[in-house]
């Protein structure tokens, strides 16, 4: 008997399930600093609002390239809700907290989804998945180091100003 | 299998192209090689689906919340109406007939799924 489940795509169900919970994920992020830019932009922080613009877009990217991968092999990928999205925002400081803790849910989220490739012996996705390890490598780093300017150069007098300024230019040097 | 070939429910009618994949009391699910798909005697209905609709109907079958309707004194809770894309058929379902439904659906898909394995075990072994 011919193996109709394997011609309809080679992704276990549980597989395509957890990856279409991630597409929803970056979504969500996509979404999230997208309002952050726009917070940013109403209270004066015009680096900032740039900043979390272009980081909306690196995650629509990252939701589009989970999306292809599902669709090319033969999954059914799940344009995703984006609902209840934050609009405000405590303070400067905590706009940057809260992408933190974002990408590091993120990364563990990842993590999750290799350790049940390896679990199920999914070898080609968890192939796929290396990408989004390494790229997450960079993406904790720029928005931890974007929360230490805080601490660097401080909030009072100029200090926003001058944090707003310097975001932009967090750089990851992948070196070695 | 290029349009009824057989009468489904005669097993004894079931062309060489047509896999029994799983049997109940209530109903048969059928494998046709020919054209992937799946084919499903029930209810005194024969359906046939690709199956992304064949998982697609199980998982609205699932989604049935049977104690609800069991407890339910609404008349309109005596029945279930099933349909999803990609079947050109609706179901209209009894709480008995949901639970035997769920069976058969479920048997089915536990019979593709340990089919896949065989599959691949038989392949490891060969290659």
């Amino acid at each position: 008997m011919k193996d109709l489940l394997r011609l309809r795509t080679s992704l276990t169900e549980e597989i395509e399930k957890v990856l279409n919970e991630q597409i929803k994920m970056e979504a969500d992020a996509s979404a999230m600093y997208l309002a952050m830019s726009a917070w940013c932009d109403r209270n004066g922080f015009d680096f900032s609002a740039g900043y979390f613009k272009e980081q909306s877009d690196e995650e629509r990217e990252h939701m589009l390239r989970l999306f292809k991968y599902v669709s090319d092999m033969g999954g059914r990928a799940v344009s995703p809700d984006v609902t209840n999205v934050q609009i405000e925002f405590e303070s400067f400081r905590s706009v940057f907290e809260q992408a933190l803790q974002q990408e590091i849910a993120v990364t563990q989220s990842f993590n999750r989804i290799a350790d049940r490739c390896q679990k199920s012996k999914d070898y080609v996705t968890f192939t796929f998945l290396q990408w989004f390890l390494k790229e997450q490598i960079e993406e904790e780093y720029v928005a931890r180091r974007a929360l230490e300017l805080f601490e660097i150069i401080g909030e009072e007098g100029t200090g926003q100003y001058e944090i707003d300024k310097r975001v932009p230019k967090i750089k990851y040097d992948d070196t070695y | 299998m290029n349009q009824p070939q057989v009468k489904l429910g005669e097993k004894t009618q079931i062309s060489a192209a047509m896999h029994e994949v799983f049997t109940t009391e209530a109903g048969v699910v059928y494998q046709c090689n020919k054209r992937n798909r799946l084919i499903i005697d029930f209810a005194g209905s024969v359906t046939e689906l690709r199956v992304e609709t064949f998982l697609r109907l199980k998982k609205a079958v699932d989604s049935i919340d049977l104690s609800n309707m069991a407890v339910n004194t609404q008349r309109c809770s005596d029945y279930e109406l099933v349909t999803v894309c990609g079947c050109d058929k609706l179901y209209v379902l009894t709480l008995p007939e949901i639970y035997t439904f769920k069976e058969l659906l479920g048997g089915a898909k536990f019979a593709l799924e340990l089919n896949s394995m065989l599959h691949e075990c038989l392949k490891a072994q060969v290659a």
